[in-house]
């Protein structure tokens, strides 16, 4: 019946997505599947000082009863059947094979986001742990993307508040584990909305990076700041731009000045022009349900050498640079230079070993190396009341690497905002700037630390 | 709630170091110790560490592994030649050759940390196995005596020289390539003696090599200061 239905609807669509859709609604029934476009470069590069992990926590008003945790999750997990799984290799690329076992609770650490073995038979891409009155899921990019994530740690908080008695009506942004997964959540909505025929996209020149130096592997320092969400977006719309804009705006200007304080006495020629990656769901911009990855990078960015920018003239850049990128042509035209290179024959018949020599090196000096760092906003959590009540906040923590050094997450729930750093060298500098500039506007700012 | 009188952020009551630029929070008087409301564990995880063979183990393993996928070769070529020849004929070559690969193998997994036993027995696996070689072709030594011996042992002098020069400096990095370069020179030199008893084209060799080496000798001891190779590739290639 499914399939006939899939027929009539999807006729206006293209032959090739069709095929495209024919096989992912194979592939929800079959024991394995392809990674993503996005997984595939993470399912390579993954390593002990690449963990290609995030975080997202949910911290109650009570302390997490280990067991209960373990039941909601053994049935959250039954519902999320893409997370289900084990990175295995094949011939030519890792790919998802579905487990029959069950995650376990594990304890938290002082240092999240430490290298989880992926690759090992019988592991979890994810990894949930209990600490005081906090649930938190590590994930491993090879599976989802932060949108997937959170919506995996909604269902789990509220399947664990249901077994701690809690009543629950209507469930609101996270998925009822009763239903059944949907195959439209296994989908590769890159490979969906992928156009060959668009042009290509010359790279950026090699960016600003923070020289800190590393600490030793698996040290993860994080930096959260919290704030009032209703006096950021006051002084956001003084300037007319949103928070997440308003965000990145900062985070420039404090980079910028980073550069400028290390390069006191040297000449111009020496600068870098500064870009953040700011990761976009793009589930907002195409009709796709997937659970799976499905985001991009806009990089809006300053040129310092060309001197030093007043924090108007950032907020300026970084408002239309977002208000142009964020068109679904610019995005399309992203989406395929992904997807081609990954569908390029000579790379497709080389075999594992030497795509993984490969794809770290690529990953460096094509990716990270022409971006100073990230800013990854999730934007507002919402549950209903009645469970938000349980909660007392989520958190948000984004992967770092040895290239990029320091990362920020940010995830806003009820009237706070909550700013994380993750940073994997000796230096909290940025954190430092950053904060201070916005206590500079007259914003309070809480911070917290491990 | 305390501040960070330099940050200007609120912090946890209790926390005594500001999280971001660690100055001290002042204690307020009179107002009683709360206790710390820790958000993070105090101590790092380590994952489960998978049980790792010892060093001992793996070699023996590696030994176990060439034994066995060499024997079998040998015996098959063994049985081949007595089958079709009724004795051990042409076979006798590639028997050598899986002798020679064996030992050549199994001296430094057996002796990995005896330099002197390993070169030397090394060496003189090189060496039986050459003068087997020469001797199966007609049943007497030629070629052996008058050119293999004499390039093995100039070989052997020249490595032993670049590698003994290069552990004992102190200071590594462009001399290293010098005394590489002077090994080079020095060989080719040796060689045209061995092979043509005369001296001709070995000298554009060794001219060349020599005075780079020492251009590179006086960059390394007039220009480099301490740089840490080590410190540098982890930098660079990031492990």
């Amino acid at each position: 019946m499914r399939w006939i239905y899939l027929y009539e609807d999807k006729t206006i669509r293209s032959k090739s997505a069709f095929v495209i859709e024919m096989n992912e609604n194979k592939e929800s029934f079959r024991e394995w599947f392809r990674l993503d476009n996005a997984a595939i470069i993470f399912s390579l590069v993954s390593s002990s000082r690449i963990p290609a992990l995030f975080r997202l926590s949910a911290t109650l008003k009570e302390p997490i009863n280990v067991n209960l945790l373990q039941t909601a999750l053994n049935r959250t997990i039954v519902r999320f059947p893409y997370f289900r799984v084990n990175l295995r290799p094949g011939l030519f690329w890792y790919y998802l094979r579905k487990l029959k076992t069950f995650p376990r609770v594990e304890a938290d650490s002082k240092y999240p986001c430490k290298e989880l073995r992926v690759r090992k038979r019988g592991t979890f891409p994810l990894r949930v742990r209990a600490f005081k009155n906090r649930i938190a899921v590590e994930f491993h990019h090879s599976i989802t993307d932060g949108t997937g994530g959170i919506i995996f740690l909604k269902t789990l908080v509220v399947e664990y508040l249901k077994l701690r008695g809690v009543e629950v009506s209507k469930i609101e942004g996270a998925f009822d584990i009763s239903d059944e997964p949907n195959f439209e959540e296994y989908e590769d909505s890159y490979k969906k909305f992928y156009d060959k025929d668009l042009p290509s996209i010359k790279l950026p020149p090699k960016a600003f990076r923070l020289p800190y130096k590393l600490e030793k592997e698996g040290v993860y320092h994080v930096t959260t700041g919290i704030i009032p969400v209703k006096e950021f977006i006051k002084k956001a719309k003084e300037y007319n731009v949103t928070v997440t804009e308003f965000l990145v705006a900062i985070y420039l200007d404090s980079l910028q000045e980073i550069q400028f304080n290390l390069l006191k006495n040297k000449s111009k020629r020496k600068l870098k022009p500064i870009r953040v990656s700011i990761p976009i769901n793009l589930r907002r911009i195409y009709p796709s349900k997937t659970m799976r990855n499905f985001s991009l990078f806009v990089t809006p960015g300053i040129d310092p050498r060309l001197g030093k920018f007043t924090f108007n003239e950032i907020v300026k850049e970084v408002y239309h640079f977002m208000r142009t990128e964020l068109n679904d042509k610019y995005i399309s035209q992203s989406i395929r230079q992904n997807v081609r290179a990954e569908l390029n024959p000579i790379l497709r018949i080389m075999p594992l070993f030497v795509k993984k020599l490969f794809g770290r090196l690529i990953y460096m000096s094509y990716g990270e190396k022409r971006y100073s760092g990230s800013l990854s906003n999730l934007g507002l959590v919402k549950l209903p009341s009645e469970i938000e009540e349980h909660i007392e906040d989520f958190q948000f923590l984004p992967g770092t690497n040895p290239t990029r050094k320091v990362s920020c997450g940010v995830v806003s729930f009820k009237d706070k905002m909550y700013i994380n750093f993750g940073n994997v060298s000796d230096c909290k500098e940025l954190e430092k700037t950053f904060f201070r500039k916005i206590v500079k506007m007259g914003i309070p700012v809480k911070v917290e630390s491990n | 709630m305390p501040y960070c009188s330099r940050c200007g952020v609120e912090v946890d009551a209790g926390v005594e170091k500001c999280p971001l630029c660690d100055t001290p929070i002042q204690k307020l008087e009179g107002v009683s110790e709360t206790r710390v409301t820790k958000k993070y564990p105090d101590e790092p995880i380590e994952e489960n560490p998978v049980r790792k063979r010892t060093d001992k183990e793996k070699r023996m393993f590696a030994l176990e592994i060439v034994s066995i996928s060499l024997t079998l070769p040998f015996l098959i070529t063994t049985f081949l030649d007595l089958i079709i020849n009724k004795s051990i004929t042409w076979a006798r070559f590639p028997m050598l050759a899986f002798l020679f690969i064996w030992g050549t193998t199994a001296i430094p997994l057996l002796f990995p940390k005896k330099p002197v036993v390993l070169v030397l027995g090394e060496v003189s696996f090189v060496m039986g196995f050459l003068a087997l070689v020469d001797y199966f072709d007609d049943w007497r030594l030629e070629w052996y005596v008058t050119y293999a011996l004499p390039i093995v042992i100039v070989t052997i002098l020249f490595s032993s020289l670049v590698v003994l020069a290069s552990i004992l400096v102190k200071k590594k990095g462009a001399n290293i390539a010098a005394f590489i370069l002077f090994g080079i020179g020095g060989l080719t030199f040796c060689l045209e003696i061995i092979i043509s008893r005369t001296i001709s084209w070995s000298l554009f060799v060794l001219t060349p090599t020599v005075v780079i080496g020492l251009f590179l000798l006086y960059l390394h001891y007039r220009f480099t200061k301490d740089i840490d190779i080590k410190e540098k590739l982890k930098e660079k290639l990031q492990i």
